[in-house]
């Protein structure tokens, strides 16, 4: 087998519970401390304004779901563990949230003390904002990476790390925000401002704390995986993404370029003009590491292919989503639906042997095995099913090679 | 496959107080960030005089006779000047502007007036309607809120002995919370004394 482009076994994989590694006990000191600090802020919102608090709460609960469950599918070839997902979603909402607090009130009363108060009040937010939320925010990813660095394959593991450590800040910054706009309103009616601000927020949310985290996470993954690089080019492609992150949330809060497209209609231009680059960003940037996550994948199991276990042309069904897909629907329709579960499970036990390829000869002998061995089984299964090789199309259906009895 | 041998590396990490020495240098630098944010910016901000700090219970003159009492942890950030006819003080990242003048029509007139134009603003919407606040002196006032793409404010309007006073509470967005209680603590001082 060809050597893969594998990270360094620092830990035991699958899994954000690494007692041995300093920087899981700093995660969990401060995922505890943030807990007690948000949850005494949610706690007194509940207690002041129990119905915004529920509002704001179960809005942004049916907000968030979605959206974690569309990053938590960016990585084609593995899917995360659960708690390191947990963890990048606690580090954004409870640890970045309750240190960004003290420090963007810091640098708003420096502002205002070595400028003027009405520089601190219009530009506050652009210089506390991503100063203090996004070092937070990708400090989160970079823990994550010293915690369980076998997690992080490809830069595009960052990324998807990275949109959930912003996910949870924008989550708990938004009932945050929810809850004081309540509190400005004078608290007598409890809904009203609650949707106003929770519909500003979801229409930006495509393009606000998730998205400059995945640009700044994508740095910390390119940094961490790619050991084929120079020292200087790792760091570099993580400050410029860095910077990126800082440059879009910048904008974002810089009154100036909200102020030049004026009212009404205009906002809604303003709120495009400056999210749709930062979007656009994010999609280049998400197709650059899915090709580096596919090259990564092909190298770790360059040494299965044309073996029993992994045909070249599954090899390339694997690659996309849709490719997949595919395959499972063509075989639904030949051989019915348990032939397709058997394909679709196929397809997952491949995926693990490339994953258990890509940790080593050493670390990952034993997935890599107990993979081989449920693709054979499956294989039977799957003749018993009547599809020869799972992944190929049958003679005469859709320009196929035969597969499919 | 052939399953190479594990490494002494991999079976017996180097460790440092029972932890894998490795991992050291990096968690001690992000835990350094994060005490630098979350604790050294408050401490330097702290530490940074802002020049001009009230004492406690100093009292202000905003113009055509109005006066306000200032208590402790606040700082004047503008003295009043004849023609502007305002005084502005600032404590944390809340400000709170009072300005003065000949009242042109009845508390509510004077109420729309300056709802009007905080509503002009770019982006801003008032967030709800006018409610009575009375100060110490039985002057009476309706008050208004408001929040714009990145400030968020209170606005009260007071009519009395012919004169306007248009007081504005304004922060940051999201920073606001922290800073009404104390900025009402003033707002309640405020009181027209004829010249």
């Amino acid at each position: 087998m060809s050597a893969p482009l594998a990270a360094p076994a620092w830990g035991d994989g699958g899994t954000v519970v690494q007692p041995r590694q300093p920087a899981f006990w700093l995660l969990a000191v401060l995922i505890a401390a943030g807990a007690i600090r948000i949850g005494i802020l949610v706690a007194q919102a509940f207690a002041l304004h129990p119905a915004a608090a529920f509002l704001a709460g179960a809005l942004l609960t049916l907000y968030a779901i979605p959206f974690l469950l569309f990053v938590n599918r960016l990585d084609l070839f593995e899917r995360e563990p659960a708690t390191m997902v947990a963890a990048a979603f606690a580090w954004g909402g409870l640890v970045a949230t309750s240190a960004a607090l003290p420090g963007n009130e810091a640098v708003v009363g420096l502002a205002t003390k070595l400028v003027s108060a009405d520089f601190a009040v219009r530009w506050g937010p652009a210089l506390a904002g991503p100063t203090t939320e996004e070092l937070l925010k990708v400090l989160g990813v970079v823990v994550l990476a010293l915690v369980a660095r076998d997690e992080f394959d490809s830069p595009l593991d960052g990324m998807v790390y990275g949109a959930l450590v912003g996910l949870g800040f924008q989550v708990v910054e938004s009932f945050v925000a929810c809850i004081n706009a309540v509190t400005v309103a004078g608290g007598h009616d409890q809904v009203v401002p609650v949707l106003q601000v929770f519909l500003v927020r979801a229409l930006v949310g495509l393009w606000s704390h998730a998205a400059y985290t995945a640009i700044s996470g994508y740095g910390v993954g390119y940094a961490v995986c790619r050991r084929d690089r120079t020292w200087t080019e790792r760091i570099g492609v993580a400050a410029l993404c860095f910077g990126l992150a800082y440059l879009a949330h910048f904008l974002w809060n810089a009154p100036p370029l909200t102020d030049a497209f004026g009212e009404g209609f205009g906002l809604v231009v303003a709120v495009l003009a400056k999210g749709i680059p930062v979007l656009l960003l994010l999609v280049v940037m998400y197709r650059m590491a899915r090709h580096e996550e596919a090259t990564w994948f092909r190298r770790a199991v360059a040494g299965e292919v044309g073996t029993d276990v992994l045909l070249a042309d599954e090899l390339e069904e694997l690659m996309t989503l849709a490719r997949r897909r595919d395959v499972i629907r063509m075989v639904r329709s030949i051989r019915g639906r348990r032939a397709a579960r058997l394909v679709e499970e196929l397809q997952q036990a491949q995926l693990a042997l490339g994953v258990a390829c890509s940790r080593g000869p050493a670390a990952g002998a034993d997935e890599a095995e107990a993979a081989r061995r449920r693709i054979r089984a499956l294989r039977v299964e799957l003749a018993h099913a009547g599809v020869e090789r799972a992944g190929t199309l049958p003679h005469g259906a859709e320009g196929g090679s035969g597969a499919v009895r | 496959m052939n399953t190479p041998p594990a490494t002494p590396e991999r079976l017996a990490p180097s460790r440092l107080l029972g932890l894998d020495r490795r991992g050291w240098p990096g968690t001690i630098v992000v835990a350094i960030a994060i005490v630098a944010i979350a604790i050294g910016l408050p401490v330097v901000n702290a530490l940074v005089s802002a020049g001009r700090p009230l004492a406690a219970g100093t009292e202000l003159d905003a113009g055509h006779g109005v006066r306000l009492r200032v208590p402790e942890g606040w700082q004047l950030t503008s003295r009043r000047e004849a023609a502007a006819s305002s005084v502005t003080i600032q404590r944390g990242s809340t400000t709170l502007q009072i300005r003065s003048s000949p009242s042109r029509g009845g508390l509510d007139e004077e109420y729309d007036r300056v709802a009007d134009g905080i509503r002009d603003g770019r982006g801003v919407q008032l967030l709800s309607d006018p409610t009575t606040f009375v100060t110490t002196s039985g002057l009476v006032g309706q008050r208004g809120s408001y929040a714009g793409p990145t400030t968020e404010g209170r606005f009260l309007v007071l009519v009395g002995g012919g004169t306007t006073i248009v007081a504005t509470v304004k922060a940051p967005s999201g920073e606001l919370r922290g800073g009404i209680d104390a900025a009402n603590q003033v707002l309640r001082t405020l009181r027209w004394e004829p010249s």
